[in-house]
């Protein structure tokens, strides 16, 4: 498979996984149409008959706002649940020679030199994220520059330049994205289940929300948390999370 | 058969759109490509009078040495003044002098371990030795570009269209150092 061949198989990819993502959606959504629409089948003239799939309509648009959602901020909240933080100008010996190699190996892939972010971690590690090649974002953490001599770090800044390249980098930010969405969705509705009970009923609607808040505990606002961090405290926050939205190795 | 006329001058048309505005397209990303190295170059050329200065103190006994490289970037800098895809040589034998100045410049620091120690010229080394792999990356981008430019202007049918784009064959950057090319000589003798 050549450059070419492998950028259109991730392509492709990307396009399949946002509309099964969209299909997952209205899938559900129908499903609660169906059961409404079965409810209200024997309801007398005059009263509610749910005929047209609002449902399904409604959580398509929901599935679309996400999607647009992450392609916008998909790096942001991937970068946010490492921990990285933007490499400053003017930095170490060591943070310099990054700044030279990232540089070195865009010139040789004829990408765009990528942001630079570092994450401080003694295992040696480096990723990119970003759901536009022209825009990629490269972390390493702290363990890789001080491991590493120039020529390694070449090389494995040179592996990540291939993932840019490939269209991975898109890929693997989407799929990183969608799933903590479905995640943070289906950790929202568990909650939602759990405590339903409390929530209707004649006055303790309000007594249930502020003993839920007390126990939920709402993790401190983070502004790159965006959508994520208004659901919910979500899979973001547990720390096993970053491993698992680790796009590359 | 009026109207058969009419399409093959359709199609002879659409065919020579397409080839001139491809060669205008790869005139220019050659033209880019030189930039780059150009860009690079400039860099490099502008890190020397800073590196002079920090180790001419320590090496004044080394004057040849330093003297070598300030001409040698002094001349890279005129050439580069001149550097178009047409002209390439002249930059390209230039730098590669400069490269063999600068490289026994960094022969002779490691002989001054107190001079290499200090923070400066640690950062001219690494500095020096990114740039010459920006200049040596560039120089694949634009060697590659160049030729593929060569290629579509020399090939039929497209060399037709060649004239009417202006289309001139593009210099390939070449190392032309003849140290670094010349093959050390042994010589064997019996006394």
């Amino acid at each position: 498979m050549n450059l070419f061949e492998q950028q259109a198989a991730n392509r492709r990819k990307s396009r399949w996984l946002v509309l099964v993502f969209l299909l997952f959606f209205a899938w559900l959504g129908l499903g609660g149409d169906y059961l409404l629409w079965q409810y209200t089948l024997d309801a007398p003239r005059g009263e509610y008959r749910h005929v047209f799939p609002w449902a399904g309509v409604v959580l398509a648009l929901i599935a679309t706002g996400l999607v647009a959602n992450i392609r916008r901020t998909g790096a942001k909240k991937v970068l946010w649940s490492t921990g990285a933080r933007p490499l400053e100008a003017g930095g170490t010996d060591e943070e310099r020679r990054l700044e030279n190699v990232v540089e070195e190996m865009a010139i040789a892939a004829g990408v765009p030199r990528p942001s630079l972010y570092l994450i401080d971690d003694p295992d040696p590690n480096a990723f990119v994220t970003g759901t536009d090649p022209l825009k990629p974002h490269l972390a390493v953490t702290t363990g890789l520059l001080t491991l590493l001599d120039r020529d390694e770090l070449q090389g494995v800044i040179a592996h990540e330049m291939g993932h840019v390249k490939n269209l991975d980098m898109e890929l693997m930010t989407l799929v990183a994205g969608l799933a903590g969405a479905i995640a943070l969705i289906a950790d929202g509705l568990g909650r939602v289940f759990r405590h339903g009970p409390r929530l209707v009923g004649g006055g303790g609607w309000r007594r249930g929300r502020q003993k839920e808040r007390q126990g939920w505990q709402p993790a401190p606002h983070h502004p790159a948390r965006g959508l994520a961090g208004e659901l919910a405290p979500g899979p973001l926050d547990q720390p096993d999370a970053r491993h698992g939205d680790q796009p590359e190795a | 058969m009026f109207y058969l006329i009419l399409i093959a001058l359709v199609v002879v048309g659409g065919w020579f759109i397409m080839a001139y505005n491809g060669l205008i397209a790869l005139k220019n990303q050659t033209a880019n490509a030189l930039k780059q190295i150009d860009v690079q170059l400039k860099r490099r050329h502008d890190l020397i009078p800073n590196l002079m200065q920090a180790v001419q103190g320590a090496m004044d006994f080394e004057k040849d040495t330093l003297a070598a490289v300030v001409q040698a970037r002094n001349t890279a800098v005129v050439a580069a003044a001149g550097l178009t895809p047409q002209h390439v040589a002249a930059s390209a034998q230039a730098e590669a002098q400069l490269s063999g100045a600068l490289g026994k410049l960094m022969a002779v620091v490691e002989a001054y371990p107190d001079l290499k120690a200090t923070g400066n010229v640690k950062q001219f080394q690494e500095e020096l030795a990114s740039t010459e792999n920006k200049v040596s990356f560039a120089r694949q981008l634009y060697n590659d570009t160049a030729t593929e430019y060569n290629t579509r202007q020399q090939q039929f049918p497209t060399n037709l269209a060649a004239g009417m784009a202006n289309a001139s064959p593009a210099e390939l950057w070449e190392i032309e150092d003849s140290a670094e090319r010349a093959v050390p000589k042994v010589e064997f003798r019996r006394n």
